[in-house]
């Protein structure tokens, strides 16, 4: 009466979990963003699977350096804040899973000032050369950030994959910089 | 009446598969009680579906209940599990006596207030057939509850108790 569903065989190697772990929190801390700044969340849902399927490839071919999530004003020069996790890769993989800091991301969040109304955001990705296209994603540049605070959050990961997000904004740091833009 | 407590561990699956795996436990179900209605379900589910990617993108479903003919099936969702139990997740888990039902509750429980109305998680409950209910619910009130009345246990090994 029972059927077992696509079940994950124990043959499926590490750096294969190690890419859906990571591609799926790095999701889910996306999302914990755009909610905690009260951000309106139709963007990133209407490009779920352009991203995931760009950090997916990219993950997979350990060329993804950093994923970013830059807040800014339409139309004004600077950008508010930048959210930027960046990726490490490991030859020995690590077993522990690490979960990804989203309940202190969230209180951060609850920390920092409002943002102004008409605030939107853009997800960028940077890629190491030789990285493969992946539809839906564009080139272009982030804006640059005037502001001078920041927080790093606690690394998570799994495997062969780890991931670090840090806050750059007026509320609390910034160090600037500037992405290749994808996406 | 039987309640059957399940985590699932869906830390190494990809949203899609995630939405296959919930799919298939609604399928599952309705074929134990022999739901008689076929395509309302399959109607029922393929909308649920596509209503909940983003949420489960966003991991705020923590869990699922089953209800029929006053049986229970409380299905947790654990995001974070052990490598070895993910290779160990499946649906099969439906031990029940065959049960004829003609109607079906689903209640989705959510993380919070907050991502109810920012996902529009409270959609879901539109989704309600004549024969399938869709509540939604938050974690905070199901912990609510459990503060006033006995807690039963959940854990990777099925627990059935009657």
């Amino acid at each position: 009466m029972t059927t077992k569903v696509r079940e994950v065989g124990v043959g499926v190697n590490v750096m294969e979990k190690s890419v859906t772990y990571v591609a799926n929190t790095m999701i889910q801390v996306l999302f914990r963003i755009v909610h905690g700044r009260g951000l309106p969340p139709n963007y990133l849902q209407h490009n779920l699977e352009i991203i995931e399927n760009g950090l997916r490839t990219w993950l997979s071919e350990q060329k993804l350096r950093f994923v970013l999530l830059q807040v800014y004003v339409p139309g004004q020069k600077d950008a508010l804040e930048n959210w930027e996790t960046v990726f490490s890769y490991y030859a020995d993989p690590n077993e522990d899973v690490r979960k990804p800091p989203v309940e202190e991301i969230e209180e951060a969040c609850k920390n920092l000032s409002k943002l102004p109304p008409h605030t939107t955001y853009t997800i960028y990705a940077s890629v190491d050369p030789g990285a493969s296209e992946v539809a839906g994603w564009v080139r272009g540049t982030p804006k640059p950030l005037a502001s001078s605070v920041e927080k790093i959050f606690k690394d998570w990961g799994f495997g062969n994959i780890g991931a670090e997000i840090r806050y750059q904004g007026s509320d609390m740091g910034n160090t600037g910089g500037g992405p290749e833009r994808k996406g | 009446m039987s309640i059957t407590n399940k985590k699932l561990g869906l830390g190494f699956r990809q949203t899609d598969e995630i939405l296959e795996t919930l799919k298939q436990m609604l399928s599952e179900t309705a074929e134990n009680i022999n739901f008689p209605y076929d395509d309302e379900l399959e109607q029922f589910t393929e909308a649920l579906a596509s209503e909940l990617t983003s949420p489960v993108y966003a991991r705020v479903i923590e869990g699922l209940k089953l209800g029929f003919a006053g049986e229970e099936i409380n299905v947790e969702l654990d995001y974070y599990p052990e490598p070895q139990q993910e290779d160990d997740v499946d649906v099969s888990f439906l031990k029940l006596v065959p049960i004829k039902a003609d109607n079906l509750t689903l209640e989705i429980i959510t993380s919070g207030e907050g991502w109810v109305d920012f996902l529009g998680v409270n959609k879901l409950e539109e989704l309600s057939t004549e024969h399938i209910e869709v509540k939604v619910v938050t974690g905070e009130e199901i912990t609510d509850e459990e503060s006033t009345e006995e807690n039963s246990e959940g854990g990777d090994e099925d627990d059935n108790e009657s």
